[in-house]
């Protein structure tokens, strides 16, 4: 048979002690520990954001630097090709000239070979002349 | 317990003079200590951090996901209502698993623990709306619309009390016998079966019993919101 006694009001009684004690050493801990949590989250959050202001700072700031040195790089690139294109400009003008020297020296030479041995050649020509006739003809001349 | 013992409550362990100490205490008191032991072993050594034990996580989701519950039907901070509505149902959870247990007989199968839950709920939800919206106008509920109804209100007041108690009595009662006749005539497989069954019937019935008291709650101190909200709606029409 189904009876209530006194067990209820027991019941009732045990149902608000614990209520009283699962606030103390539950409800109120897990509260505080989650506040706490929520807290530190947000203050995280806060310093992500620092931090990411900071890098996004940062990040310009080496851009701006990259930027400045590549125009130096670029700049001193430059003034290296124009340097270099100036010497060797120099340089193969020189070579032409010492080229252009020499090769006069030899035409100079080779001309003065040429008469030489065309003075030569006149000078015996009255010889050869004479040796090729006595030759053709098989007896002195 | 036996098959022909109907409640807990018919079971004596000691007995002196008008004092009882039947299952029904004990068990709710090893369910009391239970709780609180888990509580204080767990609750002892929290971390802020993101790093936790595996049991801090299970108390923060249980904690955490009552909290939300309770204020998707208050619609208010569900601080002040936590404890007694967490308590109902964590005791309730944990009687009604634990009857898997053998030897253990669930406090919620016996009808004085249900009717106390009840009759606490009965005696919490006035408290509650007299604290939100005073004396005056709690009283002022049961007189709404008319005076007429002041009666049908307290008659609703109290048939939602005793199916409070019954439905709960009723269903884990019946679970624990249908587990105790099966257990006599066929003892092998469909016990198990039905004790997987009673372990869901406990959970929903734990999870129906938390969550009608939130709205009874809520039903005694809405009136005041609604008010608040009335006149915010016609200050901004205004």
């Amino acid at each position: 048979m189904v009876t209530i006694d006194k067990t209820l009001l027991f019941q009732m009684i045990n149902v608000v002690i614990l209520m009283f004690l699962l606030n103390g050493v539950l409800y109120k801990p897990i509260k505080k520990i989650l506040k706490e949590r929520a807290e530190k989250m947000l203050g995280m959050q806060s310093d992500i954001a620092k931090f990411d202001k900071n890098a996004r700072l940062r990040q310009q700031e080496v851009d701006a630097k990259m930027a400045k040195a590549s125009g130096k790089a670029k700049a001193a690139l430059d003034a290296a090709r124009a340097e270099a294109q100036a010497a060797g400009d120099e340089k193969l003008a020189s070579i032409k000239a010492e080229v252009d020297s020499y090769k006069e020296k030899q035409m100079a030479e080779i001309t003065a070979q040429i008469d030489t041995a065309r003075s030569g050649l006149q000078a015996n020509l009255q010889g050869f002349a004479t040796e090729m006739a006595s030759k053709i003809l098989g007896r002195a001349i | 317990m036996d098959i022909k013992d109907i409640s807990p409550d018919q079971v004596l362990y000691w007995q002196w003079e008008w004092l009882n100490l039947n299952a029904t205490i004990v068990f709710t008191w090893l369910v009391m200590v239970l709780l609180v032991l888990a509580s204080i072993l767990i609750t002892r050594r929290l971390s802020a951090g993101l790093r936790m034990n595996h049991w801090q996580n299970f108390l923060e989701i249980i904690v955490n996901q009552m909290s939300r519950q309770i204020e998707e039907i208050v619609h208010q901070d569900a601080a002040p209502y936590l404890p007694f509505i967490g308590t109902l149902f964590l005791f309730i959870v944990v009687s009604n698993t634990l009857a898997v247990v053998p030897g253990f007989i669930a406090p919620t199968a016996s009808l004085s623990t249900t009717a106390g839950l009840a009759l606490a709920v009965f005696i919490a939800v006035p408290l509650f709306g007299i604290r939100e919206q005073g004396l005056r106008a709690y009283i002022g509920l049961y007189l709404s619309p008319t005076p007429f109804m002041l009666p049908f209100n307290i008659l609703g007041e109290l048939s939602r009390t005793l199916a409070l108690a019954v439905r709960l009595f009723g269903n884990i009662m019946s679970g624990t016998k249908i587990v105790l006749i099966l257990l006599s005539i066929a003892p092998l497989f469909v016990p198990v079966l039905m004790h997987a069954l009673g372990l869901l019937t406990g959970l929903i019935q734990a999870y129906i019993f938390a969550i009608l008291a939130a709205v009874y709650i809520s039903s005694a101190t809405r009136a005041r919101r609604e008010k608040e909200e009335q006149f915010k709606q016609g200050a901004s029409h205004g």
